[in-house]
């Protein structure tokens, strides 16, 4: 697919993503540098679940689906990216990514990723930043979550209704339910 | 109102306000305290014979130091505006009781008196100064202590002024009736300013608040200092207010001679306050300015001993009282920052309210004394103030040594000590605690445990040893069977076994040695079994075994064992024997197998190669090794091996790091080789390189020459070369500024956006230089935390970032780096930017020109961008001239911005 974007667009670019807001932007231009463009047409998929990692994908324009099995997860547009940066070697990606429209996204290998970090060691430093950010966010959620599920359950039981226990991924019903 | 007077005064609005409030307590504080002691003095010398006073001294001495240590421990629990408003409203009841006692005639009322009013004064005023402390730091308090001050000449001087009039048309109760509501109405404004903002709370004090303030040098230095300052003006007080008696008979007279003296030095003080005390605290610094008043009275004394009468005495007396109340005040209160806050309060309570009376006490000693011997005539006591003057400035030498220090240290402290965390073995049982450290869950605590007991108490080591080597650290079982080896301790056949089958290949290394020195000097016979059998995990042990233990007399059968497997065997074979190679002490023959290693095919066997060629220690290798630098996959183990080979390499990379010719990946991974050998050569090398336009390796180098700065060895920096290097950052800050103001914020992903972040990334990045460099001629870590206090938002840690770094800097990197950092604001920097390099902004038009024309590539690729996205096509010879320039980013953008320019 043909590059449209100069390297100092992909850096402006990438300089408005969220979570690369806090690298300078010398460095990001060295990531945008490494960085590939690609186009995808509605309906098309970009990657499965259980395919190999491609690492991160950010979206220039478009609108893309990721989806955990058959539920939608979220859904991503311009200046939001998807993928999985942070995995290991070799783990496969863990959702699958579906663009709605004309979309086009910058794409950004593990690889290229921590090669950018090894060369701008600030790389590294915002993304420890931003990943801790957005760790004490989702800490907090879950706090919440929690809580409005003890709520719940405590509300259940007093209706008298018995509680189905949530193990990896499925409920177990109680035993009598069917 | 308060925004003018703060312009006018050159505060925030919040300073001014404070300041303003502080100054009117401390003024109604001062002016009912010089009606108390002009109503004292004059009540004193028509009652009694001046040659009493040295006695009263005496008594004031041993009285305040009760009383104020009564004091401190019944208000050392409550806050400190509720301390002084405790002591403000006992001093108003004390002195209307003691307007009716002054109408009782007996011997008793003025010697009670004069030391009362001598006792609630001092505290009153230590109090005061303790809570204007509390309300400010180091730098705000440059700032505001002056205006404060003026405060405290006015209420002097109103004082004064009411002083002399009034004595003469009322009665002394009288006077001292309209002290006592003077006092009271400091109550409600204390009161009233303890509701404070908590936005910035002074740092808890640290755990050793036991300690006597005393046991630090600083302290003492002070301490001698306030002495001999109060020994001197007790000494003055004592020759003026006998050369009065001698001359005035009435109560009215003296009180009037009184009202105009303080009338008159509260006038002068208040002169020198408004137009000499700020700009001289400023511009040359508290300790500096302190030193004004012991020359002054160096002179005076002179001037004593020379010609004794009023004149002279007056004149010291007038000196002593001017700058005390002026300059010595704003000045001594900053002394007092540095320390940390338990301290500085219990050293104020006892310099404060102990050592000052405590002052008057041995100056009464020492008038008596010298009476006794000398007789207590004027010009024998210039001569004591004289001495005393001498002592004064050697304590002054070492309190200014000991300011700067202590602006570091607190500096440090306040931004977190973590040293405070760390266990000293030493003070700790050390037995119990080396056995201790062996069960903690860290790796490295365990290793050091270890060492540290095989060295200690080996016998404890022993009988620990059979556990160590089932220790659940791999690095601990194979340290345990490595130092056991050496030690020739016993290990059990089946646990060597199991060792030998470990699934760390440094624990089956260590276990395979073990084997092999219980069969005598011979290696090969002993690991032939392993070399051939079939466990290619105990093959490669036993290949790193044979290369590093093997005998000298062994090497040419080492090395056709070696060869074989490096011929026929795999990856694994071939990285152990380049690895083994560098287990071997140079100098060996062995060392010869690695010159084809270091260019081998398979990465993990030439990476083995190059961090074993360190230890070869062999010139012929380092052509390679530079160059592996170059690769991503290969610079770890070329560097760490070019850092073992320290000073014989040195001037090799200075050669390369120098050369532009040399590709830039090398150039750039240099640096931190050299920032590993930790050696004089090092430092040369690196300042040897003059390049500006890498941006990243400039920085690089900076980082390296501040890692050897840091790591303890005793280097020397050179002065001449880094000032030079700090002001180019320093203009390269303010170029980056005058342009970040012109720039168009820009939206989303505009293109002036881009460029306004470069600007701003560059100030913050010139910045941070500024500050390695200077790190790299002052105490690096006190620079550090100076840098982070001055890009904090944290009002007193910025402050006392900014009193360190005035004090300790030389006035050249002062005058160059505080107007980067002081609170003139941007607008205060881009007169600088102006005045001193001629930048400043016509148009964003003039300041693309500006960035195209100057030499960082970033900035110029991110101008290009601008040029091509706003279509200004004026700037067309800018972007021609950029397509043939060597970096690829800027050519690469010059050419979008042409085809940008060509297309609009």
């Amino acid at each position: 697919m043909d590059e449209t974007l100069s390297l100092m667009e992909k850096t402006a670019f990438l300089k408005g993503v969220e979570m690369l807001s806090s690298i300078p932007t010398e460095a990001l231009a060295q990531l945008a540098a490494r960085g590939k463009e690609l186009h995808f047409e509605a309906g098309q998929v970009i990657f499965r679940e259980g395919d190999t990692n491609r690492g991160a994908f950010l979206v220039v324009d478009g609108l893309v689906e990721i989806r955990k099995g058959r539920a939608l997860d979220t859904v991503r547009g311009a200046g939001l990216g998807f993928g999985e940066l942070a995995l290991g070697e070799g783990e496969p990606h863990t959702t699958t990514a579906v663009a709605t429209q004309h979309t086009h996204v910058l794409n950004v290998t593990n690889e290229e990723f921590f090669e950018t970090m090894l060369d701008y060691p600030e790389v590294g430093l915002a993304m420890v930043r931003s990943l801790a950010k957005r760790l004490t966010e989702l800490g907090a959620r879950v706090h919440d979550l929690e809580g409005q599920v003890a709520h719940l359950n405590a509300t259940l039981k007093r209706s008298g209704v018995e509680i189905p226990q949530y193990q990896s991924g499925t409920y177990v019903r109680p035993e009598g339910l069917s | 109102m308060l925004e003018r007077l703060a312009r006018w005064l050159k505060l925030e609005r919040n300073e001014t306000r404070r300041a303003l409030v502080l100054g009117v307590i401390l003024g109604a504080i001062t002016g009912s305290y010089t009606l108390a002691k002009t109503v004292r003095d004059a009540f004193f010398l028509t009652r009694l014979s001046v040659t009493v006073l040295p006695y009263l001294y005496v008594g004031i001495g041993a009285l305040a130091a009760l009383a104020a240590t009564g004091f401190a421990r019944v208000t050392r629990h409550r806050p400190l505006w509720e301390s002084l408003a405790t002591a403000t409203l006992g001093a108003a009841i004390s002195l209307a009781v003691s307007a009716q006692l002054l109408r009782i005639h007996a011997a008793w009322v003025p010697i009670a008196f004069y030391l009362w009013v001598n006792v609630y004064g001092l505290i009153l005023i230590s109090q005061f100064w303790l809570f204007a402390n509390d309300l400010s730091h180091a730098h705000e308090a440059k700032r505001i202590f002056g205006v404060v001050g003026v405060g405290a000449i006015l209420g002097g001087l109103v004082g004064g002024l009411i002083a002399a009039p009034l004595a003469r048309l009322w009665s002394l109760p009288t006077l001292l009736s309209v002290a006592a509501l003077l006092q009271a109405s400091v109550m409600p404004l204390v009161c009233l300013r303890s509701h404070r903002s908590a936005a910035d709370p002074e740092p808890p004090p640290s755990v050793a608040t036991g300690a006597s303030p005393l046991s630090h040098s600083y302290v003492r230095w002070l301490a001698l200092a306030t002495l001999c300052s109060v020994m001197v003006a007790a000494v003055l007080d004592y020759q003026l207010k006998a050369q009065v008696q001698a001359r005035y008979a009435t109560a009215g007279q003296v009180a009037s001679f009184f009202g105009f003296f303080y009338t008159l030095t509260n006038l002068a003080a208040l002169m020198l306050q408004l137009f000499a005390t700020r700009w001289l605290v400023q511009r040359v610094g508290a300790s500096w300015s302190a030193s004004l008043a012991p020359a002054g009275l160096a002179v005076t004394a002179a001037l004593t001993i020379a010609a004794p009468g009023l004149g002279p005495v007056t004149a010291g007396r007038v000196w002593d009282q001017v700058t005390r109340f002026s300059i010595g005040k704003a000045a001594g209160e900053l002394f007092y920052f540095p320390l940390e806050p338990g301290l500085r309060r219990r050293t104020k309570a006892m310099i404060q309210a102990g050592l000052e009376r405590v002052g008057d006490g041995f100056a009464g000693l020492v008038i008596l004394g010298v009476g006794a011997t000398m007789g207590a005539g004027t010009r024998e006591l210039g001569i004591v103030v004289a001495v005393l003057v001498a002592l004064w400035a050697l304590a002054w030498l070492g309190v200014r040594r000991g300011y700067v220090l202590e602006l570091g240290h607190n500096l440090r402290r306040l931004h977190l000590d973590h040293g405070q965390m760390r266990i000293s073995l030493r003070e700790a049982r050390v037995l119990e605690e080396l056995i201790r450290l062996l069960a903690s869950p860290y790796e490295r605590v365990v290793l050091h445990g270890i060492e540290m007991l095989a060295e200690i108490a080996p016998e404890e080591f022993e009988d620990r040893f059979d556990d160590l080597l089932q220790h659940r650290s791999p690095r601990a079982r194979a340290r345990a069977l490595e130092i056991g080896r050496l030690r020739q301790t016993r290990v059990a056949d089946e646990r060597l076994a199991a060792l030998m089958r470990d699934d760390d290949p440094e624990v089956r290394v260590q276990a395979l040695s073990v084997w092999c020195s219980r069969s005598g000097e011979d290696l090969i016979t002993p690991l032939h079994e392993f070399l051939r059998g079939g466990d290619e995990r105990l093959r490669v042990a036993a290949i790193l075994c044979l290369a590093e233990q093997a005998p000298a007399r062994q090497e040419d059968r080492v090395r056709v064992v070696l060869e074989e497997w490096l011929e026929k065997g795999g990856t694994a074979e071939r990285v152990a024997v380049a690895e083994g190679l560098g287990r071997r002490a140079a100098p060996s023959e062995l060392h010869d197998l690695l010159a084809p290693l270091l260019r081998d095919r398979n990465l993990p066997v030439r990476r083995a190669a190059l961090r074993s060629a360190g230890v070869a220690e062999r010139r012929t290798h380092v052509p390679v090794l530079i160059e592996a630098l170059g690769a991503a996959e290969t610079e770890e183990p070329a560097r760490s091996a070019l850092a073992r080979l320290a000073d014989r390499v040195v001037g090799t990379l200075g050669d390369y790091l120098a050369d532009s010719s040399v590709a830039a990946p090398i150039r750039h991974a240099l640096p931190r080789v050299l920032g590993d050998i930790h050696s004089q050569e090092s430092v040369n090398a690196l300042f040897r390189c003059r390049e500006r336009g890498d941006v990243r390796l400039a920085y690089r180098i900076l980082k390296a020459a501040n890692r050897l700065r840091v790591s303890g060895a005793r280097l020397e920096f050179p002065r001449r070369r880094i000032t030079e290097e700090i002001e180019y950052d320093v203009r390269g800050f303010l170029f980056a500024l005058v342009h970040y103001r012109a720039c168009p914020i820009g939206r989303g992903r505009s293109a002036e956006r881009l460029l306004c972040m470069a600007l701003n990334e560059r100030m913050e990045q010139a910045l941070n230089r500024v500050f390695r460099r200077l790190g790299l001629l002052y105490p690096p870590e006190e620079l550090l935390a100076a840098y982070r206090g001055v890009v904090s938002d944290h009002p007193r840690l910025r402050g006392n970032a900014l009193e360190y770094l005035e004090n300790a800097l030389t006035l050249e990197h002062r005058a160059l780096v505080m107007p980067l950092v002081d609170d003139s604001g941007d607008e205060g920097r881009l007169r600088v930017a102006e005045i001193r390099y001629g930048m400043r902004f016509a148009s964003f038009e003039s300041t693309l020109e500006a960035i195209l024309g100057q030499e960082d590539p970033w900035l110029r690729a991110c101008a290009l961008y601008v040029v091509g996205a706003r279509k200004e096509r004026s700037l067309l010879p800018f972007v021609e001239s950029s397509l043939s320039t060597v970096n690829p980013l800027v050519r690469e953008t010059a050419s979008w911005a042409r085809l940008a320019l060509a297309t609009g």
